[in-house]
């Protein structure tokens, strides 16, 4: 069976704390798939991991039946794997045309020769360059914005603008960490058909994070959880909600000896969170 | 503020491209008639100076203001340069012209030798390496004697000869400097509209960043360093041949921190800056001998106010061309 992307057995320690633990899961490809779990449970130190920032202790990432575990950040992005961050990293000094233009690899496979003597097929790959890159800014809605500080720009548009900056880069997959953190409704269901879009009509498939649980149900076709670096489920939309290890990741364990006659309803949820909390 | 938008508003106004190509038809034959109207010696090194420290500043700005190095060994590789240069018209009787890009080649030689393992540090760490290997150079000069003639220097490096004219005088060198200075402005300016400009760039605000849009971070920092030391290096081989004598206290690490910080007062990533910052803190030590011993308070007050008003300098990258990239293929046509 041939994968798009296999984590086999991820396993990463920082120091003591044990972020990863014997993850393993696949991505088919032609999919979106979503990754959740509680704060701390590992999901972003597993996107570093994937992107590479981070190595693995143990275990190995096979992305399109190659070992990329011990690949460098860029080299990965070279064979086609693409971020965009939680906490949005843009570059402030540049536009935001100028933002999706140096992620674009025609951009980046320039020289010194062929800058300096800028002859007619250079600057025809060029044009090229900046009509796909153009095209992205088409796409997430920010063409009248390209001459625009990049962050001037109001947040949501910000995260739309890194998840341009990594399609730039012509990716095979799409590793998205909360696009949609600090957006409002409005703009997450914006965000929700730009996904499908991206998936569908341009063809990445998408592994996200995501916190929003409307959001991931909504979006996603399968889901994996994480909690404490370790895999606890791994399903559908419609199993996940139902599953009760994810639950109680989630909400804690209900404890009827020390709540007895304690009902669960939605009502006292919030007050349950704060009680598993507290016993941790 | 009240200057960026002032500036912005300008800039979008109809005459702006007539104001910009007057100022630069009005200034260039300002500099290139500068020897018909005057003679005077003294004005015309000071020209040279200021060309040479442009070279400098600009070199330099590539590194540390596209990809974001904080270099002190400048002046290491313009020496590198500088002694290479002297060395070959000296003992071998190389022509000036191909000392020149002797002294570049072996200045970029010695750029990549210490870029390649160092640049692998961040920041702090880096700038010592730098400062470190600015004294190395500076001691192989004083030390090597037979090759260098130690503290005495090397008198007596030969004037250009160009078609049988052998150089005499100012005039001639403040051609020459005018020459080099656009060779390099040409090289900077299509260098840093291009991808590897923007990659530089990138590199400098956020490495991880960068990497993870498939930019390799020491790719770039190595052709930053490689380049900048190469122009230094070929500017150097100039002066040896100018000043007519090479010696190793005109390399010393306060004349790298110099250049440095011609750098950051003209503006970090502005071509237009470093020159900016080449004349100005050129120009103020000349204007001050008067006052002789307040000199150099006056020059450290100077950066002080410039540093608390303008932090990113006189002409910083906020007054840079948006989407430059994008402006130099307007001439292509629609296939």
């Amino acid at each position: 069976m041939t994968n798009l992307l296999r984590i086999e057995q991820a396993t990463l320690y920082f120091g003591g704390l044990r972020a990863l633990y014997d993850v393993t899961f696949e991505h088919r490809g032609d999919e979106i798939l979503a990754l959740i779990g509680p704060n701390g449970a590992g999901k972003t130190t597993l996107f570093n991991s994937i992107t590479g920032m981070y190595k693995l202790d143990g275990g190995r990432i096979i992305f399109q039946e190659k070992d990329i575990s011990n690949m460098r950040p860029y080299e990965r992005v070279h064979l086609g794997i693409a971020r965009t961050f939680q906490n949005i990293r843009l570059y402030s000094e540049l536009t935001v045309l100028e933002n999706l233009l140096l992620a674009h690899p025609g951009c980046n496979r320039e020289t010194i020769w062929g800058s300096l003597l800028l002859g007619k097929n250079f600057r025809r790959n060029r044009k090229k360059v900046v009509e796909d890159c153009e095209a992205i800014l088409e796409l997430i809605g920010l063409s009248d914005q390209a001459t625009q500080s990049a962050t001037s720009l109001p947040y949501g548009k910000q995260r739309l603008l890194e998840i341009g900056r990594a399609l730039a880069t012509d990716p095979v997959l799409l590793l998205l960490d909360e696009p949609g953190a600090g957006m409002n409704t409005v703009e997450k269901a914006e965000l929700t058909s730009l996904i499908k879009t991206i998936a569908k009509d341009r063809k990445r498939h998408i592994l996200l994070i995501e916190h929003d649980m409307k959001f991931v149900l909504n979006i996603s076709d399968r889901i994996i959880v994480l909690d404490h670096g370790e895999k606890i489920a791994e399903g559908s939309p419609e199993e996940i909600p139902k599953n009760e290890d994810v639950v109680e990741a989630y909400l804690g364990k209900q404890n009827f000896e020390l709540y007895s006659g304690h009902d669960a309803s939605p009502a006292n949820l919030d007050n349950e969170k704060s009680i598993a909390e507290e016993i941790k | 503020m009240k200057l960026t938008s002032l500036w912005s508003t300008f800039r979008a106004s109809r005459n702006f491209k007539w104001v910009v190509l007057a100022a630069i038809v009005i200034s260039g034959s300002l500099l290139l008639l500068l020897p018909f109207i005057t003679s005077n010696t003294y004005v015309l090194h000071i020209m040279i100076s200021i060309g040479l420290y442009s070279v400098l500043a600009l070199s330099l700005n590539l590194v540390t203001g596209f990809a974001g190095q904080l270099s002190f060994c400048h002046i290491a590789f313009y020496g590198i340069g500088a002694y290479t240069g002297a060395l070959l018209m000296l003992r071998l009787n190389v022509s000036f012209w191909i000392a020149m890009f002797a002294g570049a080649f072996m200045a970029a030689i010695f750029g990549f030798l210490l870029g390649l393992p160092t640049l692998r540090l961040r920041g702090d760490y880096l700038a010592i390496v730098t400062l470190g290997f600015g004294e190395i150079v500076r001691l192989v000069f004083v030390n090597e004697s037979w090759l260098t003639r130690g503290p005495l220097g090397l008198p007596g490096v030969p004037a250009p000869v160009l078609f049988g004219y052998r150089f005499s005088g100012r005039v001639p060198y403040y051609y020459l400097i005018l020459v080099v200075f656009l060779i390099t402005w040409f090289i900077m300016r299509r260098l840093t509209v291009s991808g590897i400009g923007l990659a530089m760039l990138s590199v400098k605000s956020d490495e991880i960043a960068a990497e993870s849009v498939g930019i390799r971070p020491v790719k770039y920092k190595l052709m930053a360093f490689v380049i900048s030391a190469a122009i230094a290096g070929w500017v150097g081989t100039f002066y040896a041949s100018y000043i007519a004598f090479v010696s190793p206290d005109t390399f010393m690490y306060t004349d790298s921190i110099t250049v440095l910080a011609m750098v950051i007062l003209g503006g970090l990533g502005s071509l237009p800056g470093a020159v900016v910052g080449a004349t100005v803190l050129t120009l103020i030590p000349e204007l001050l001998r008067a006052i002789n011993e307040y000199r150099m308070v006056l020059y450290g007050l100077l950066m002080i106010v410039m540093m608390i008003f303008r932090p990113d300098g006189f002409w910083g990258m906020r007054y840079r061309v948006k989407n430059a990239y994008k402006k130099t293929i307007r001439r292509v046509k629609d296939d």
